[in-house]
């Protein structure tokens, strides 16, 4: 390495070789490694892309291109009557939705309370919330499992097997670690903004639907996005709590059509599987700028 | 748009408040009578609380915080707290296979179940068949004890205690009721039909046996073939021999009882005995005593009759009861479960540990790597790098454990090896850490990227000017900031690992087995351990031990946490 050992190089005199060398050396290198981390990140994104258009892809197969695109295996998928993909799409979607959005209700409205208000208890719903939060739900199966079987006996729309008893579930767990994140974010607004309000004779309920929540919009995104890709991967619950086949979710539905049956219905599975997170990834994508500030918010405020 | 918004504080909110209000009232008045007739009192406690405390917190002027937090509190109450306490509740109890009803349960249970064919039991010819309402009740003829083909019979069934003869339709479909067999009854019958059939008075009775016992069928309603055998009673629809291998377990269960003090019990699909107990229950003594041995049996306090003289000789089932601290002490003593719990331990901490580190440090790397101005391409780069962290991990986890299947896993076929990725101890825990990175370095990139961009960049220059090298601005400027930015993310993400159910139960399934360990394979983490105790079939569910484990899990990820956040400073500022 000759060029290490004349560090005073003038940078106007150059050979060929060199150039590539200091190229390699300041950015070159930095392409090669991130190409290698790229081919690592999509070789498992590519490859089920690939074989969700291959005619009976053998799982085996380590080539990426379809040689003939086909449709075959989306075909194959929306037309198993035993393995109803459609309506797991659907349940899931609608449950995750659901789930979001009055996730993002109830913590925000807990945020506002812990955020705005000074009374009795604060401190200690605070360090309560976050607590709980470390019990992770399902290991209270159990518990759930007969809680859901004693409402479904009076109420069965929301009881056991039922996707509103499902929505209901997750929402017992829409508060915790949300209310502390949405609650960092509403304590950078000046509390100065809902006095003025309130000077102008806004209620407390008008400052909150009016001028919080309008200005959280970015956190209130993130909380909404991590709540429906975390009910969309939720997979032990739902398990446990639905038995039908028409009432699965996606994650207990392609667990159940793929275990143990790999080389059968690999085909229809990638398919499955891509449509499945296509609207994710796009929503994702769309809304990627602020999750990387709503994930930092936490930690770096400090 | 946010005028919109400003009018929800007035009028509309009104109404929705109101709505709301009126559905829910409806709801839990309608609810009412169905909880009353279930008599499900702790429901009813708990809808009368919360639909009162709803009613209350949203009509009064007073309490506005409480507005904000009810709705959210009330869920969390029943689906979180209430099952959170009924969990700490059940660690302190025997609550298992074997041990889920009450004591008085399980006294009804052993008398019925516990019985044996005594001397001189009676012998029935059996017909399952449907009443009018299609329960399956059994046309039982009586077998005369003088037949003399009968013994033979009797002297096959060996008095078992407490073992239920199982005749499933693996090893009875071939005694149709035409075979003639030694054991089977019906030839019995036909010999006596052929020798005393011209008295018809002498005719063996014919019952209809129900649970709640024997009827006496009209000898005019009992209809016969040629030969004399009963083929049925009018009224009652006989289960055709075709379809009994189906309603073998519903055949198992019919317990008659008889008119000796015992219960009438299928043999076979053909034939029934009344058995009678073997053990019999003193409510004075509170013990059972064997009829045969004479072996008594006491409540040993922990949910079950045994022998004092051999605890382990026990009566089943038990009942639940509390079992104070054992489920706890039963970890660091009971060596069955200490081997398992001790390196599924070790293994989870590894595995979480391993996992924040790697991907922290590989992703802190690639945020490096790209953090360069002037790099073409960088957002390219960027969005394409997080792809992972998009997907749905349940979905990426079971493309991966097909990818990595070692028999036709894209994986060895690629590399040309026949490495078992997925079926050997370590391999496979290697294999739950490598799908971990995929999972995982993307997140660490992308936060690692948003506190490497949030240093000061005249830090990194003064440091520069100072004459410190490269490594040293990253060693002693940059990742201090860094740790400091970022260490309650990377404790989140431990704790979050910690109990990564999804990755391993997908991936692995927790395993592969390992020897001396029932439960607990290789790459199982206490989450997916305690998962298999409570649920996992074939060694029966320990919900008792699951429940004290779940509270270990929850005081080892709470200790760490709660350092971590006493010494970040997000608890501080709560001071002001």
């Amino acid at each position: 390495m000759s060029t290490v050992t004349e560090p005073g190089t003038p940078p106007i005199p150059q050979q060929p070789r060199r150039t590539f060398a200091k190229w390699f050396r300041q950015l070159g290198w930095r392409h090669l490694v991130t190409i290698l981390a790229l081919i690592f990140a999509l070789y498992p994104i590519l490859w089920v892309i690939g074989a969700a258009f291959t005619k009976n892809p053998s799982i085996t197969s380590g080539s990426i291109i379809p040689s003939t695109p086909t449709l075959d295996n989306f075909t194959t998928l929306f037309t198993n009557a035993d393995q109803p993909y459609g309506r797991w799409y659907i349940n899931t979607m609608l449950v995750a939705a659901i789930t979001a959005f009055f996730t993002v209700l109830i913590a925000a409205g807990a945020a506002f309370a812990f955020s705005r208000f000074r009374f009795k208890g604060r401190k200690v719903g605070l360090m309560f919330l976050l607590l709980v939060q470390m019990f992770p739900q399902f290991l209270s199966l159990v518990a759930i499992y007969i809680i859901m079987v004693n409402i479904g006996d009076v109420f069965p729309p929301i009881g056991f097997d039922t996707l509103g008893g499902l929505t209901l579930v997750y929402l017992g767990g829409a508060m915790g670690m949300n209310a502390w994140l949405i609650k960092g974010f509403f304590d950078t607004i000046p509390i100065e903004i809902d006095e003025s309000a309130k000077v102008d004779g806004a209620t407390h309920g008008q400052v909150f639907w009016g001028i919080i929540l309008p200005l959280a919009a970015p956190v209130l995104a993130v909380v909404g996005l991590l709540s429906f890709i975390g009910t969309i991967n939720e997979f032990i619950i739902a398990s446990s709590l639905i038995q039908t086949p028409g009432t699965k979710t996606l994650a207990v539905g392609l667990q159940g059509f793929i275990a143990n049956k790999y080389s059968e219905n690999w085909g229809p599975f990638t398919a499955g599987a891509l449509l499945a997170a296509v609207p994710v990834v796009i929503l994702f994508m769309f809304l990627q700028k602020f999750i990387v500030g709503g994930l930092t918010q936490g930690s770096v405020k400090g | 748009m946010q005028s919109w918004i400003a009018r929800m504080g007035g009028t509309p909110a009104l109404v929705i408040k109101i709505i709301f209000l009126g559905v829910l009232n409806a709801a839990a008045i309608w609810a009412i009578p169905a909880i009353l007739a279930n008599e499900a009192w702790p429901m009813l406690i708990i809808i009368v609380l919360a639909t009162a405390g709803l009613d209350f917190i949203f009509l009064t002027k007073r309490f506005i915080p409480a507005k904000y937090v009810i709705i959210g509190a009330t869920l969390l109450t029943i689906f979180q707290l209430i099952p959170i306490g009924y969990t700490v509740s059940v660690a302190f109890t025997n609550y298992s296979t074997g041990h889920i009803g009450t004591k008085q349960e399980a006294v009804t249970a052993i008398q019925r179940d516990a019985l044996s064919e005594g001397d001189n039991a009676q012998q029935y010819d059996m017909l399952p068949a449907y009443n009018e309402s299609q329960s399956l009740v059994a046309i039982l003829t009586e077998v005369p004890k003088d037949a003399g083909t009968a013994p033979d019979a009797t002297a096959s069934t060996e008095p078992d205690a407490g073992v239920q003869t199982d005749f499933g339709p693996g090893t009875d479909t071939g005694a149709a009721p035409s075979s003639s067999t030694g054991s089977d009854l019906t030839s019995g019958t036909n010999d006596l039909n052929t020798t005393g059939v011209a008295d018809a008075g002498s005719l063996p009775p014919t019952y209809i046996g129900t649970p709640q016992g024997l009827n006496l069928v009209p000898p005019s309603d009992v209809e016969r073939d040629a030969s004399g055998a009963v083929i049925g009673v009018a009224g009652y629809a006989v289960v055709p021999a075709s379809d009994l291998p189906a309603i073998d377990a519903d055949l198992n269960q019919i317990r008659i009882p008889g008119p000796n003090g015992g219960f009438i019990t299928p043999q076979s699909f053909t034939t029934a005995t009344e058995l009678t107990p073997v053990v019999i229950y003193d409510p004075a003594t509170d013990s059972f005593t064997n009829v045969q041995t004479g072996v008594v049996y006491t409540d040993n306090g922990k949910g079950s009759f045994t022998d004092p003289n051999n605890p382990d000789d026990e009566l089943l089932p038990g009942w639940k009861t509390g079992v104070g601290l054992k489920n706890f002490t039963s970890i660091v003593t009971d060596p069955d479960i200490r081997g398992p719990f001790g390196f599924v331990f070790l293994w989870t901490f590894a595995y979480a540990l391993l996992t924040v580190v790697l991907t922290f440090f590989i992703g802190l790397g690639l945020a490096m790597t790209l953090n360069k101005p002037g790099m073409k391409g960088q957002r390219t780069y960027r969005s394409m790098l997080i792809l992972p962290y998009a997907v749905p991990a349940f979905l990426s986890v079971l493309v991966w454990a097909g990818l990595l299947n070692d028999d036709f896993g894209a994986l060895n076929s690629m590399f040309h090896t026949t490495i078992p990725w997925l079926f050997d101890p370590t391999w496979a825990k290697v294999s739950c850490l490598l799908v971990n990175l995929w999972l995982g370095i993307p997140y660490m990139f992308l936060i690692s990227t948003g506190a490497l961009q949030a240093i000061p960049s005249e830090m990194q220059e003064a440091a520069r000017v100072d004459g410190a090298r490269q490594w040293q601005v990253f060693r002693l400027v940059n990742l201090p900031l860094l740790l400091i930015a970022l260490t309650p993310l990377l404790v989140a993400s431990f704790a979050f690992n910690f109990n990564n159910f999804n990755n391993i139960y997908l991936l692995t399934g927790g395993g592969p087995a390992v020897e001396g360990s029932s439960v607990a394979g290789a790459t199982d983490i206490l989450i997916s351990y305690t998962y298999k105790i409570a649920f996992a079939a074939g060694k029966g569910n320990d919900y008792g031990l699951a429940s004290a484990i779940s509270i270990i899990i929850f005081l080892i990820v709470g200790t760490i946490s709660a350092i971590s956040f006493a010494r970040s400073k997000a608890l501080q500022e709560e001071r002001t």
